[in-house]
């Protein structure tokens, strides 16, 4: 059996994925994460002496905290299968990974496990965010002194 | 032709005189569940690591093995075991305290019937006369290897499988009487069939599977319907029906069958099966070594899969290489 | 199938959206008509609410939904166009939902002179946070 063959009948056994259910799915999952996150912000505003401009600092945390006590009990990964990007999106996805990790490498210690290991998962999107924070700023900043754009 | 390509013919009658096989909780549902010797309520104690618990199933199941066979861990010359973790540090460990001389083998899902074929030489060759043999997985063990954190929320595709936790060892001696005889083994070859998605274990380990079949009735000159079942190991739903569709010239029908894609039954949560060493392991020394004690099957071809990638061979975008382990058993038929 | 039809009958219902008309609200002093003026001419806002006292004008707008991506760009024209309007008074206009609730506050609370400067201090002294 020659590896063409081989391919084609991988590919027809394989089950379709079902695109459209999954993208709703996502689609709900991750906006009931985020309404969820703008009636954190309301409570912080109207209870607390916050402006929209810096509630958003207790908002994430919140929804940090939110995903700690989801993945620490097991529940989190069961709304994951579910919505798939809709949960790892958002800012409780990153909490999620870094949380799992944590969790994990306890085994090895606090030092070495613990704080070696949480940023396992969550590392890229830390790397990859800066960078491109930085290089679109400076992309603005030149774009800024030839005169094309104002800040 | 036996005794070429691989293919070995045991003259010297070795025989599986007992098994222990020792499962997780989340195998009480297996439709084997009733031929497993004990299910633990625990994948691991409060104060054990995962690995720590992997040794202590691998512990008790060789000691369960030992005790059914009327025999004594003292009395076992070789221990030859595997299991998935790096360095294969369950094992080693358990052999600690088992204290039996140790062989280690690796081919990830595969080591079981590897564990056996290796017992048998020794045995045939009259270089020893008692084996203990076997492999062993453990869920988060190898999850957290070989895959993400425990908890992480990825979103698991349909072709994925569900590493089992358990622990299936066999004492194996020459000519016991009443046992199942391992007349013939097929050691595997290494077959890459080009696929590069670990979620979909399946498709990289059929054509290994092929292969090993394929040889093995070549050089016995048997067909597949001389067999009662020919079982593989770890391939899951869909692998098994791509290894069918492979097959299709030859009527495989019923007798071609999967371990991993019965062992949860029809729960969707597995996804498309059961994996890893424990699987093959405790399928085989559990349901098939029960049915062919009680006559329901008297001969039979077990092929244990094994997908050959590490976590590191995949990031670098290496391919999948697999291999797969065949062993025949008889049960002869007494008057 | 079942369940294809159960996830997208809730996707209808969560994907409601609603628009609401706001009735403007401008406290103290007579100049409010000027005022009116400038901001009712504004097409990108719902509605505004408004503090005035000798030295200082307050304005929180409700910008439209779909106009909040250029809050900032709405927020220093209609400064600018105030300014002109009222040189001798310090103008602060903002988009922000607390500062709205803050100055309605006030005008609820119809405070007059020493408190209305001490209210109009605090808003303002919010609005300049940070963190």
């Amino acid at each position: 059996m020659d590896q063409k063959q081989f391919e084609k009948i991988v590919d027809e056994q394989n089950p379709k994925t079902p695109l459209l259910v999954n993208m709703l799915k996502a689609f709900l999952v991750g906006g009931i994460i985020c309404t969820i996150g703008q009636l954190i912000t309301f409570f912080y505003m109207r209870f607390f002496s916050f402006t929209e401009k810096t509630a958003a600092g207790p908002t994430v945390a919140t929804m940090v905290f939110i995903a700690m006590i989801l993945t620490g009990t097991g529940l989190y990964k069961k709304i994951s299968q579910f919505g798939g990007a809709g949960s790892a999106v958002p800012v409780t996805g990153f909490g999620n990974a870094v949380i799992s990790a944590s969790m994990e490498h306890r085994t090895e210690g606090y030092v070495l496990g613990v704080g070696g290991n949480m940023f396992k998962l969550a590392g890229s999107v830390i790397v990859f965010g800066v960078l491109s924070a930085f290089i679109v700023a400076l992309i603005k900043t030149i774009l800024v002194k030839m005169g094309v754009i104002s800040w | 032709m036996v005794n070429t390509t691989g293919t070995l013919q045991f003259m010297g009658k070795p025989s599986i005189v007992s098994t222990g096989v020792i499962v997780g909780p989340m195998e009480k549902q297996s439709p084997f569940a009733d031929s497993f010797d004990e299910i633990l309520p625990l994948e691991n104690e409060p104060n054990e690591t995962y690995e720590q618990a992997n040794t202590r199933y691998i512990e008790k199941a060789c000691s369960v093995a030992v005790k059914k066979g009327h025999e004594k861990l003292e009395n076992v010359d070789v221990f030859i075991g595997g299991d998935l973790i790096n360095q294969l540090s369950p094992t080693n460990f358990a052999a600690r305290q088992l204290s039996i001389p140790l062989l280690g083998v690796f081919s990830a899902c595969a080591s079981s019937m590897e564990s056996i074929i290796l017992g048998c030489l020794l045995l045939e060759s009259g270089n020893a006369k008692s084996i203990l043999a076997g492999a062993s997985s453990h869920h988060p063990a190898v999850e957290r290897q070989f895959r993400y954190p425990l908890e992480y929320g990825a979103q698991k595709p349909k072709t994925a499988q569900w590493t089992v936790t358990a622990a299936g060892f066999a004492l194996l001696q020459k000519q016991a009487k009443s046992a199942p005889i391992i007349s013939h083994a097929t050691i595997g070859r290494v077959v890459d069939g080009k696929q590069t998605n670990p979620l979909h274990m399946g498709a990289a380990m059929a054509p290994a599977a092929r292969d090993t079949i394929e040889r093995h009735l070549t050089n016995t000159n048997s067909k597949m319907a001389d067999y009662d079942i020919i079982m593989t190991g770890d391939l899951g739903k869909i692998g098994l029906s791509i290894l069918k569709e492979m097959f299709q010239d030859e009527d495989s029908g019923v007798i071609l069958q999967d371990a991993g894609a019965q062992f949860y039954g029809e729960d969707s949560f597995f996804n498309a099966g059961a994996s890893g060493a424990g699987c093959s392991a405790a399928a085989f020394f559990s349901h098939i070594y029960g049915q062919l004690k009680k006559g329901v099957f008297s001969r039979v071809l077990l092929v244990a899969t094994g997908a050959l990638l590490s976590p590191l061979t995949f990031q670098q975008g290496e391919t999948i290489p697999c291999i797969a382990h065949a062993i025949e058993c008889r049960m002869e038929k007494r008057g | 199938m079942k369940k294809v039809m159960y996830v997208v009958l809730l996707f209808l219902f969560i994907t409601a959206c609603s628009n609401t008309e706001e009735k403007e609200n401008i406290y103290s002093e007579s100049d409010s008509t000027q005022l009116e003026q400038v901001l009712k001419k504004q097409e990108s806002i719902n509605g505004f609410k408004s503090v005035m006292d000798k030295n200082d004008l307050l304005v929180a707008l409700d910008i439209k939904r779909m106009k909040r991506f250029q809050m900032e760009k709405i927020t220093t024209k209609i400064t600018k166009e105030l300014e002109e309007k009222f040189p001798n008074k310090e103008v602060m206009v903002t988009g922000d939902l607390k500062i709205k609730w803050e100055i309605e506050k006030v005008i609820d609370q119809q405070l007059k002179e020493d408190k209305l400067v001490e209210a109009i201090e605090k808003i303002k002294s919010l609005s300049k946070e940070e963190t």
